[in-house]
């Protein structure tokens, strides 16, 4: 019964990753601080099937980079065609994030690499079958030395996983620019959206707020399906079934499909489900309080959909 | 230099003398292996075969997995000797039916066991651990979406008697796990001298008609056919993992 502990971590420096100071600290764990090797392999093993069952899927056939690191579909394809139940989400700005999964279930971005790899309907892998292919590769062999000194195994694989997806970081928007007092960053209709999505009555920026345009919760917004108890699953309260948590909205123009199950395809869409207050929801379940219909016109809709594409 | 050599060769020959005396003091442990057998009301039962439960239900075993935790044995003078952390049992793995352990001498009364992990080990890092440690990913317990472990993993098929492999089988699939599920301080009376050179073979017997006839209640591998870590299957959990906890023997 061995533990293999960071005593074998590879001595490389850290690397500084730039990022955004408005960002804050970055949550990194003390046994991967982020090094140029790890984000090479990372890189690598993130677009190689390698790590899948029949070698046809990567991480990037459901994360696109095109995409903000999303898919298009609402729900992503993975081994012998099978579907899961959640829209695959959007990879970026995940150095900031502390719990993963829709659900927030998994507690490490370097643990959540385990979810999909062997999920039957991902990548329907398993850790030594995985090891055992990347230690027959001497480019792998080479470059796991390199990032952690030891032969391929799981211990790198997520660590190197999770060191590339922290370089995935989304800055820069006309919002940021306009936060950062280019007053013209911003037009006349993302200005008038911004003013709705910042409005008490609207509730927008009370769940999409700060700098993530996120407040990291869980909220029920649509009918929960028996087959995804969402934060139930985890919390094991049934009144948390159908709870997901608030996305970001960085980028959030390049990620649809929206909603936990991507059922709405534009930011339109969105719009209008929160203007006319939802859906039709259970009584023993009901949709968060702020759920409700908005007196906005056209115009109002299509300004808050201008301001959310400037994100 | 020369010098240099002859003292580094003492020190490397008082080592391997130092490093001898502690393999021989470790062989001088007794020794048990601790196995585990289906069983059905006190007949031997066996994986992928039909184990008739009641009257009219039959059921076949396809997978059996489950972590004991905190092992100890109970000397006669009451005081417990742990001697193993966690262990994984697994029947349908021939490597993981039986596993050996040393202990001290001495007379044995007891062995005390909790079924699941405790919350710290439950917590683990399973890419910390090498690949042949029952808590890593590749024991095939690791909840990875809830980053904790499944205490029990059976699956299997059940359907009336004498139908046990027609189209109509109903699947069944019990993974109870979280902290709250973790069964201690199970005792099981034993009666054995552990010395040197003798070894001594105990088994957990596994009485499957408790999983669905137990204390905690009956449960209808018909119709509650599922435990995994959601809300709506909690109660079955608890009910699953009491039955289970009470059908263990030895």
């Amino acid at each position: 019964m061995g533990l293999l502990g960071a005593c074998e971590e590879n001595s490389s420096p850290a690397v500084d990753l730039g990022y955004p100071e408005i960002f804050g600290a970055a949550s990194i764990p003390e046994d991967n601080p982020t090094t140029q090797e790890k984000i090479a392999l990372g890189k690598k093993l993130f677009f190689d099937p390698i790590l899948s069952r029949n070698r046809d899927v990567s991480c990037s056939s459901c994360h696109l980079p095109k995409h903000g690191f999303a898919d298009t579909l609402p729900v992503s394809t993975g081994f012998h065609g099978r579907h899961g139940e959640r829209n695959a989400p959007a990879l970026m700005n995940l150095a900031w994030q502390t719990r993963f999964n829709l659900d927030g279930g998994v507690r490490s971005l370097e643990l959540q690499a385990l979810v999909p790899l062997l999920d039957s309907s991902e990548m329907a892998s398993a850790t030594p079958w995985i090891a055992e292919r990347l230690q027959a590769d001497p480019e792998y062999v080479e470059l796991f030395q390199k990032a952690f000194s030891r032969t391929p195994d799981d211990f790198g694989l997520v660590r190197a996983l999770a060191a590339f997806q922290r370089t995935l970081v989304v800055y820069g928007s006309a919002n940021d620019r306009f936060q950062r007092g280019d007053s013209s960053a911003l037009n006349t209709a993302q200005l008038r959206g911004r003013a709705l999505f910042y409005a008490p009555e609207s509730g927008c920026s009370s769940c999409h707020s700060g700098v993530f345009f996120t407040d990291r919760s869980y909220y029920r917004l649509l009918p929960p399906k028996p087959a995804d108890p969402g934060r139930a699953r985890i919390t094991l309260k049934l009144s948390d079934s159908g709870k997901f948590r608030t996305p970001s909205l960085r980028n959030v123009q390049n990620t649809w499909p929206y909603f936990h199950d991507g059922r709405l395809k534009t930011l339109e869409d969105v719009v209008e489900f929160y203007a006319v207050g939802g859906f039709p929801m259970p009584d023993s379940l009901p949709a968060d309080p702020r759920i409700r219909p908005m007196p906005w016109t056209e115009q109002n809709k299509a300004d808050v959909v201008a301001f959310l594409k400037a994100l | 230099m020369k010098k240099q050599l002859l003292v580094l060769g003492l020190w490397a020959s008082l080592a391997l003398l130092i490093s001898g005396c502690e393999e021989r003091k470790t062989s001088d442990l007794g020794g048990f292996s601790l196995g585990i057998e289906l069983d059905n009301q006190g007949v031997a039962a066996f994986a992928g075969e039909p184990l008739l439960v009641d009257d009219g239900t039959e059921v076949r075993i396809d997978e059996l997995r489950f972590y004991l935790s905190h092992l100890r044995l109970v000397k006669s003078d009451s005081s417990e000797v742990p001697f193993a952390d966690y262990t994984l049992f697994n029947l349908t793995k021939t490597g993981e039916l039986r596993h050996g352990f040393e202990i001290p001498d001495g007379s044995y009364i007891g062995i005390v066991v909790n079924l699941g992990l405790d919350s710290i080990q439950n917590l683990s890092d399973p890419t910390v651990f090498d690949m042949d440690d029952y808590l890593s990913s590749a024991a095939g317990m690791y909840w990875t979406w809830a980053t904790q472990y499944r205490f029990v993993l059976t699956e299997g098929k059940a359907n009336q008697i004498g139908a046990l492999g027609r189209p109509d089988d109903v699947g069944f699939s019990y993974h109870p796990g979280g902290d709250h599920l973790y069964v201690k301080d199970l005792f099981f009376p034993v009666d054995f001298n552990a010395a040197p050179n003798l070894n001594t073979s105990l088994t957990l017997k596994i009485d499957v008609q408790k999983w669905f006839y137990g204390p905690e209640g009956t449960i209808d591998v018909r119709t509650e056919n599922a435990v995994h870590d959601d809300p709506g299957s909690q109660e079955l959990a608890k009910r699953f993992i009491g039955n289970f906890a009470s059908s263990l023997s030895i």
